[in-house]
């Protein structure tokens, strides 16, 4: 991958992975790319992509157990950010074509983005309000309401909400 | 006093040596509070399959509470005898008609700790006049340690596992125990190995953290250890469920549609997960899913169904035993359903027949 100075918006210090730090590269589109040197590798590479930098950060952390994330400056990567991965709601066939679900929670405010191959498809809002799940009205392809659904039960309960609502 | 006297008549028919299979039925009726034990890590006496084991206190079915029973034993800090502690005396015991019974009598601190706890027990299970703690044996394994000359249990390869409360072959309860230092039963232990003639070897231990040294120079037990492989094991029902992972597509079953390499069961999942505190904290989602965004979840987290058919594998030894057709049966039919089932309905089970044809084949 091939990437020119001036398409880079920031760079910032995400960690250390076997050793050697892990940048997080902002480009001016708003797509995010995890770069280091994993253990036997001679060069950088990408190890994460995404439109969502605490997404790309959540699948480095997984795809390489020895990455030691450090404190963020971005509130985009603030340490209290957590993502959660509800892709085996999908369909073979969306999960063929590329598409994840995560949920992004910071605080109160949960957010459900569909992705493809790492690029945003749609984000769902929503917030926890006394135990109760509101998400707000979005619109999204109709083939991923089943694994919405599926998305939003499993979140609200893994963070003790006993409600979902619609909100108009 | 609730006595079992169906266990009591089982146990006196054992000493005189005329049924066994008779004894093993009639034991599986009534509950023992036991320490486990394994000798050579084997958990099972190879003539009758009946888990090794030291009772500590045996129940009656009908006459006990084993809520009472359990109750009593949790108060009580059961610590397994420590093998290096605890000498052992192959001798036979003698019946009322004069058989015999092969048992590796216990001596030391740790034996005079299992007869302390019988009086808590006191209203509950039996009183056994003289009770000694010892471990039954088959007769190959008695001749074994025997020969082999051991003094201590650890010299005869034999181990110790925290107390359980078993009926028949069910797991009712098991008791954790506080660690101690083993300085508390020094002492004991030398007096006792002294009366036992293996005081040369002690007598420059003074730290019984350590071993015991052996009073001669004869080499340690022999007794060959059990050819069970469990990665073997898995390895056949690997092989048996999908020709080593080449075909993963189940058939639907009225249960759910097995997943991956090993057949496992959506309810084998949940179960596996939810019983260990780790893969409930990790994976706690499974409980949750089913049919394809469980399969699809399995998916995504690739390593987890070995993980799952490791700890399977294991809760199913740690009701069967080491026989492999038990546990193919075991794997294919459950835990409850092998429970039920006669052993000769075990043994002609085509997944039986299967696991006995792969397991001498595979690696």
């Amino acid at each position: 991958m091939q990437i020119n100075p001036s398409e880079i918006d920031s760079v910032e210090e995400a960690g250390i992975l076997d050793g050697s730090p892990v940048k997080l590269v902002k480009l001016k589109g708003g797509f995010w790319i995890g770069i280091g040197r994993p253990k036997g590798k001679m060069r950088e590479e990408a190890l994460s992509a995404g439109s969502h930098p605490a997404i790309v950060k959540y699948n480095i952390e997984k795809q390489h157990p020895n990455f030691q994330p450090s404190m963020m400056k971005s509130e985009f990567f603030a340490d209290n950010t957590i993502v959660d991965r509800h892709s085996h709601f999908l369909s073979d066939d969306l999960r063929k074509s590329g598409h994840e679900i995560y949920s992004v929670q910071a605080g109160p405010k949960i957010d459900f983005h569909i992705t493809k191959y790492g690029q945003n498809v749609a984000t769902i809002e929503s917030k926890i309000n006394d135990k109760t799940l509101e998400i707000k009205q979005s619109v999204y392809p109709k083939e991923f309401v089943r694994a919405i659904s599926g998305a939003t039960i499993e979140k609200s309960a893994s963070c003790g909400a006993s409600k979902i609502r619609l909100e108009k | 006093m609730g006595l079992d006297q169906g266990l009591l008549r089982a146990m006196i028919e054992m000493e005189k040596g005329e049924d066994e299979e008779k004894y093993k039925s009639k034991a599986q009726e009534g509950s023992d509070l036991m320490f486990p034990v394994t000798i050579g890590g084997l958990t099972h006496r190879p003539d009758i399959n009946v888990k090794y084991h030291t009772t500590i206190r045996l129940f009656d079915r009908k006459d006990d509470d084993q809520s009472k029973a359990h109750d009593t034993a949790r108060k009580l800090n059961l610590v397994p005898p420590n093998p290096n502690e605890t000498a052992i005396e192959p001798t036979t015991l003698q019946g009322r008609d004069g058989n015999t019974m092969h048992v590796l009598r216990l001596h030391g601190p740790h034996s005079e700790r299992i007869k302390s706890y019988q009086p808590h027990f006191k209203g509950q299970g039996q009183d056994i006049p003289n009770f000694h703690p010892h471990i039954t044996v088959d007769k190959d394994t008695w001749n074994k340690v025997k020969a082999s000359g051991a003094k201590t249990a650890k010299e005869a390869g034999i181990e110790f596992h925290p107390a359980e409360l078993r009926h028949g072959d069910r797991v009712i309860s098991t008791y954790p125990h506080k660690e101690e230092k083993s300085e508390q039963l020094d002492k004991g232990f030398k007096h006792v190995a002294a009366g036992l003639g293996i005081a040369a070897g002690l007598a420059g231990a003074p730290k019984t953290s350590e071993a015991p040294t052996p009073a001669t120079t004869r080499a340690p037990a022999s007794i060959p250890l059990s050819p069970y492989s469990h990665k073997k094991m898995l390895n056949t029902i690997e092989q048996i469920e999908s020709a080593s992972g080449k075909l993963q597509h189940h058939k639907p079953t009225k249960h759910g549609t097995a997943y991956g390499k090993y057949g496992l069961m959506p309810d084998t999942i949940k179960e596996t997960v939810h019983m260990h505190p780790d893969l409930r904290s990790k994976y706690g989602k499974v409980a949750t899913l089913q049919g394809q965004d469980l399969n699809n979840y399995m998916r995504d987290n690739p390593g987890l169904e070995d993980v799952i058919a490791d700890r399977h594998l294991q809760r199913l030894e740690h009701h069967f035993g080491q026989d492999p057709s038990k546990l193919g049966y075991s794997w294919n039919q459950g835990i409850r359903g092998t429970y039920h089932a006669k052993p000769e309905k075990i043994s002609s089970h085509p997944y039986t027949q299967k696991v006995k044809s792969f397991y001498s084949k595979v690696k």
